[in-house]
């Protein structure tokens, strides 16, 4: 198609440019002649250019007719292949599928079944730990209870005998001192009562006396020197 | 001479407050000797007659002691030598008589020393005895000492 488009061209190309050169001169019978017979040979060949043109566009035309069907006929036939292909496929996988589902089925109900067994197990072993252990700490309570009444028995009685002695040493020590004030007291009554009766019942004489006594007494201890 | 005028006022002057009086009675007699001779010392302001006996004694002494000039100055120093001398503090818890005071007074001074004046205070709750201070020192021999160490 390309190569007959590019001959016409030329070909036209070639007469207008024999026209231009005709026309613009004083053209000669015999050049009248030929460039008359150039065109008419031009536009021969302009004619069978176009024929063969078109008859190539029409085979053009027919080809792509024929490969528009043929497609449109393999585009069909391939659907229709895919559409079966992807029935089947889905039949395949929905026949899987529910196998696969029934068998996780039966092996979930198996495991739960397991699990079941096994956690009775675990479970009766768990209260015997259990029951185990709640005597074993049942006992050592009764032993720490045991052991710690009697260590308050005894600290109870410790402490009681300790207070038992400290009021006793209180109660002595009152006696002590009371009776140490009491000793002072009577001591301080007498003295007050003997002061009284010697200050009225002592005369000059024995007043000087004991004057005379004392400044001998002070002279032995050379108070005064 | 100014100890002999000391001892002659020492005679028969026991306590600190006979020797004040009778420094006062004597400044007062030697004026009276000096500057107005017509009174006579029963015009010296006392009552107590062993101060007036003690006075005639002194003014025996008068004129070998004293004169008009120099009596003064004696006086100021035997003054000064009066507040020199040691003073023994007695408590007493009776009252001493005066009788009694120069058998005391002659007793300490043959004991301690022989110018010593004794200062005499009134403490009754000593009851018999006495109590003596020297120099800052007390001590008691009183009754009342006696009767607290006993413990009744």
């Amino acid at each position: 198609m390309g190569e007959i488009g590019l001959t016409g061209l030329i070909g036209l190309i070639g007469l207008i440019y024999f026209k231009r050169r005709l026309g613009g001169k004083e053209s000669t019978p015999r050049a009248y002649i030929t460039l008359e017979g150039a065109r008419q040979k031009g536009l021969k060949i302009l004619h069978q250019a176009t024929k063969l043109a078109q008859t190539i566009l029409g085979q053009a035309e027919l080809e792509g007719i024929k490969v528009v069907a043929d497609s449109k006929f393999r585009t069909k036939t391939l659907e229709q292949r895919f559409e079966q292909q992807l029935t089947e496929t889905a039949a395949r996988l929905e026949l899987t599928f529910t196998q696969e589902t029934l068998q996780a089925e039966k092996e979930f109900i198996q495991y739960l079944a397991d699990l079941k067994v096994r956690t009775e197990q675990t479970q009766n072993i768990l209260i015997q730990n259990l029951e185990q252990q709640t005597g074993e700490l049942l006992k050592k309570l009764r032993q720490n209870l045991t052991a710690f009444s009697t260590q308050t028995q005894q600290q109870s009685l410790s402490l009681a005998d300790q207070e038992l002695k400290e009021a006793k040493k209180v109660i002595e020590d009152y006696k002590r001192q009371k009776l140490a004030l009491i000793d002072e007291q009577i001591g301080q009554i007498l003295e007050k009562t003997i002061s009284r009766v010697l200050s009225k019942k002592l005369s000059l004489k024995d007043q000087m006396e004991l004057v005379y006594e004392a400044l001998e007494q002070a002279k032995k201890d050379q108070l005064v020197e | 001479m100014s100890d002999e005028l000391l001892e002659k006022f020492l005679i028969d002057t026991y306590t600190k407050e006979q020797a004040l009086r009778r420094s006062l009675l004597f400044k007062e007699d030697l004026n009276h000797h000096f500057f107005s001779p017509s009174q006579t010392i029963t015009n010296v302001n006392t009552e107590d007659q062993s101060d007036l006996q003690w006075l005639k004694n002194m003014t025996q002494n008068y004129n070998q002691f004293f004169n008009k000039d120099n009596f003064l100055p004696k006086l100021v120093k035997l003054e000064k030598e009066l507040e020199s001398l040691i003073i023994l503090t007695l408590f007493l818890p009776f009252t001493l008589p005066a009788e009694e005071l120069s058998s005391l007074g002659e007793l300490v001074r043959k004991k301690f020393h022989p110018q010593l004046l004794l200062d005499i205070k009134y403490d009754p709750s000593l009851i018999g005895g006495c109590a003596l201070a020297w120099k800052g020192v007390y001590k008691d021999y009183s009754l009342k000492k006696k009767l607290s160490n006993l413990k009744f």
